[in-house]
């Protein structure tokens, strides 16, 4: 089921409902039915690989807490996540390495004959697993105690807000929610619905609308000359955040609703100064996840700096490859590897001088240029990340920088008309929330221009919304 | 808690008859200029087939249907009139809902030309998601009311919002009340001048699934236009494309034609136009040229059809 689909429209309430007429002690159950009842809607069998993910780290867990034996919990612990990572493999890494294998084994005028697997990507799969790897790693290292119930368990891997794309929510924030007896609040269901329909404004009228232009573009990105692959890159730059920001919203306010607190996962990431704080803006749930169990696993920044550059090299290339199974996004991952790499070196060699330091904080102009510099750097690797072929990233890369017309604007010039006020719109929004943060519209100390603004927003929405044909970009991961 | 809930179910309910009042108040003024639309905007068109149009000839189908038939050659050499209902980005669910609309009036068309695509059938949600244009006339008609349900379960309550139904249109509808935009077309034909494709003739293949909605609602429309004594021609237009074989759209199409006995004219492959690319602008649609030499076949083999139904000649 899919947030802007209209059966969510109908079930998120009655869940509501149902949730807050339950006694307590039942509502895990509710929720428990209600989530994987979510997820089968889609494709029903792929719910048995929630249940076994879920399974699998449930025992694993109990058995890493019971066990006193460091080798022994570090053998329950691998294989919990070797387990879990060989179904993400399977269905989402085996035709690519399989096809990389073919290619390779070419070059060489070798033979591999080992036929492709024709079946679909789980939904969330990337997610649910990153979920409960973490939840086994918190547990082996002694930071969270097993949760024994597994009802509670299992509704903590398959919670329906955050199940098909994030946020990636820790143990030790969601689980102890689980615990917990929520009345129904009134202030926090008006937040949830506020963030709903902000998330429903940036899915449905932002991402969707670019993705139509974006789509028609790169998918026939042959056709087309480097403004018009220019402009579709734009677009794809605030596409992918309406996208998965909107989805984030419409997932944290749908729990905020119910009385969950789910973490915040993206807070104005183009307006940051630098691809590190971009980082800390961008899918936070994530890149903290990569950070707590990739980067500081391998030693995170308390080693020589040779070998903390390779620890974030290594970060972002296996977080590349969690975005999806091809090499753009392993070169999407590694690229902004290399820009942090970059970054680093020039903190430590080149830009020391505390003059530097003091134009950065100091002057409006050079903080303005570090954030439109930041933009056109996330922009230009927006490109492999959604170029369908690594050479057809390449050929858009060449031809932005090479050849120029007008641009591409199709029969409709209504079409760009929309999206380019809804861009405006996003941004005033967004730049308002980081620099005016007690002017925003939503929370207007006046109700009139409060319901003005959730009027207006609906009214958006319902005209100026894509409605139909759209798949969210990230259940392909 | 209770106290809490009231609370907020009040203030919800205050909040949805702000958003329902809007989207009447907005709703109302959008309709009123929608149907005020000249005949610039394509989608004056659409009101025009489902609601006027009672010319002797009428043309149904998608883009293909809309760029391919010249009324020239058809009035001048049949002389009777001509309309040409086919829309860009639609087909058979599109071209039923616009014969029924038509069958419902008295004034009942004489010969029907429908367009399909070669691969007509194939079932894609974009052929039901693209019926949005149709949504302005959802509570007018019975037959748009009909064929827009099946574009989801719950299509039927998304349509009592007038701002869904004119969902993305209003500028459209500024611009064609303003008069802002030129009228290109000539009795719902519109020609694509000055473009001609270049690329080398290529092989085309691809797997059909068959959506059976879209082949029942065919059968459809010929056995409604044969129960109103219309002539019916199928008529699959010409494509700058090789295709290795029959698609299983226009195999499915024969069958039904046969069994029915409606006339089929294929010239999907025709040599003519597989060898002149000058006459295309990619490789479904002609250009300006290449519809005036395609609409002179069609209408003289109408022409011949026609003397042989007069004199008896077989």
């Amino acid at each position: 089921m899919l947030f802007n689909s209209f059966s969510f429209l109908l079930f998120f309430p009655s869940i509501c409902l149902l949730y807050f007429a339950l006694p307590a002690r039942y509502r895990w159950v509710l929720l428990l039915a209600g989530s994987y009842y979510f997820y089968m809607n889609w494709i029903p069998v792929y719910a048995l690989l929630l249940f076994l993910s879920t399974i699998i780290t449930y025992f694993c867990a109990l058995l890493i807490h019971k066990t006193h034996h460091a080798s022994k919990k570090k053998a329950v612990l691998l294989f919990s996540l070797v387990s879990n990572f060989s179904i993400l493999f399977f269905f989402k890494y085996f035709n690519f390495i399989n096809e990389s294998v073919f290619e390779l084994l070419s070059q060489f005028n070798m033979r591999w004959e080992v036929p492709n697997l024709h079946i679909l990507l789980p939904v969330g799969i990337s997610f649910y697993t990153f979920q409960a790897v973490g939840y086994s790693i918190d547990v082996y290292r002694g930071n969270l105690k097993p949760e024994k119930h597994l009802g509670i368990y299992a509704l903590f891997v398959s919670f329906f807000p955050q199940l098909v794309a994030g946020p990636i929510e820790r143990a030790a924030n969601l689980l102890p929610q689980f615990h917990q007896k929520f009345d129904f609040n009134y202030h926090r269901a008006v937040q949830g619905l506020k963030l709903m329909l902000w998330g429903f404004f940036m899915k449905l009228v932002v991402a969707d609308r670019l993705s139509i232009y974006v789509d028609a573009v790169y998918n026939n990105a042959d056709k087309h000359d480097g403004t018009t692959l220019l402009l579709a890159t734009l677009f794809f730059t605030v596409q992918i955040y309406g996208d998965f920001a909107g989805y984030s919203y419409i997932a944290i306010g749908s729990a905020r609703v119910m009385g969950f607190n789910l973490m915040m996962n993206f807070n104005q990431p183009y307006f940051a100064k630098s691809i590190a704080e971009f980082w800390s803006r961008w899918h936070i749930s994530l890149s903290t996840w990569f950070r707590d169990y990739v980067y500081i696993s391998m030693g995170g920044n308390r080693v020589p700096f040779h070998r903390w550059q390779f620890n974030l090299l290594v970060t972002f290339l296996v977080s590349g490859i969690w975005h999806g199974a091809n090499w753009t996004f392993v070169l999407w991952g590694t690229m902004h590897g290399v820009f942090l790499i970059m970054s680093n070196i020039s903190k430590k060699y080149i830009f020391r001088q505390s003059i530097w330091n003091r134009l950065a904080t100091n002057s409006s102009v050079y903080q303005s240029l570090q954030i439109i510099t930041t933009i056109m750097l996330v922009a230009f690797t927006w490109i492999l990340f959604r170029a369908n072929t690594l050479s057809d990233a390449f050929l858009i890369i060449s031809k932005i920088f090479t050849t120029a017309n007008v641009p591409f604007i199709g029969d409709s010039r209504s079409y760009m008309v929309y999206s380019i006020m809804a861009i405006a719109l996003l941004f005033i929004v967004e730049y308002v929330r980081e620099y005016y943060p007690n002017i925003e519209l939503f929370e207007n100390r006046k109700v009139q221009v409060r319901y003005f603004s959730y009027t207006a927003m609906a009214v958006i929405i319902l005209l100026f919304g894509v409605f139909d044909g759209g798949q969210f970009i990230y259940f392909q991961f | 808690m209770k106290h809490q809930l009231n609370k907020f179910l009040k203030k919800l309910a205050l909040m949805l008859s702000l958003v329902f009042a809007t989207d009447f108040g907005i709703g109302n003024l959008l309709e009123h200029f929608y149907f005020r639309m000249g005949p610039s905007a394509p989608e004056y068109n659409t009101t025009y087939a489902l609601n006027k149009a009672e010319e002797d000839i009428l043309v149904f189908g998608s883009s293909r249907a809309q760029h391919h038939y010249d009324p020239t050659p058809f009035e001048e050499n049949l002389n009777k009139t001509f309309y040409n209902t086919g829309q860009d980005g639609q087909g058979i669910l599109y071209s039923y809902v616009v014969l029924k609309s038509i069958l419902q009036r008295s004034q009942k068309p004489r010969i029907i030309l429908l367009d399909l695509n070669p691969n007509e059938f194939h079932a894609h949600q974009d052929d039901y998601d693209r019926l949005s244009e149709l949504l302005p006339y959802y509570h007018s008609n019975k037959a748009v009311k009909e064929v827009v349900d099946l574009k989801s379960n719950f299509e039927y309550l998304k349509a009592q919002s007038y701002l869904y139904r004119y969902n993305s249109l209003p500028l459209t509808i500024i611009m064609h009340n303003l008069s802002l935009e030129e009228d290109n077309t000539e009795k719902g034909f519109e020609p694509i001048p000055d473009q001609v494709w270049t690329e080398e003739l290529q092989t085309y293949t691809e797997e059909e699934q068959i959506d059976s909605t879209e082949v029942r609602l065919f059968k459809n429309f010929l056995e409604a236009a044969q129960k109103a004594n219309c002539e019916v021609y199928v008529i699959i237009s010409p494509s700058y494309r090789k295709y290795s074989q029959e698609t299983l759209s226009i195999q499915l199409a024969e069958e039904i034609c046969e069994d029915l006995g409606v006339n089929m004219l294929d010239y999907n492959q025709d040599a003519h136009f597989l060898k002149n690319r000058s006459l295309f602008v990619d490789p479904t649609h002609l250009n300006e040229d290449g519809a005036e030499i395609y609409s002179k076949i069609i209408a003289s083999k109408l022409t011949a059809a026609n003397i042989k139904l007069i004199t008896g000649l077989h």
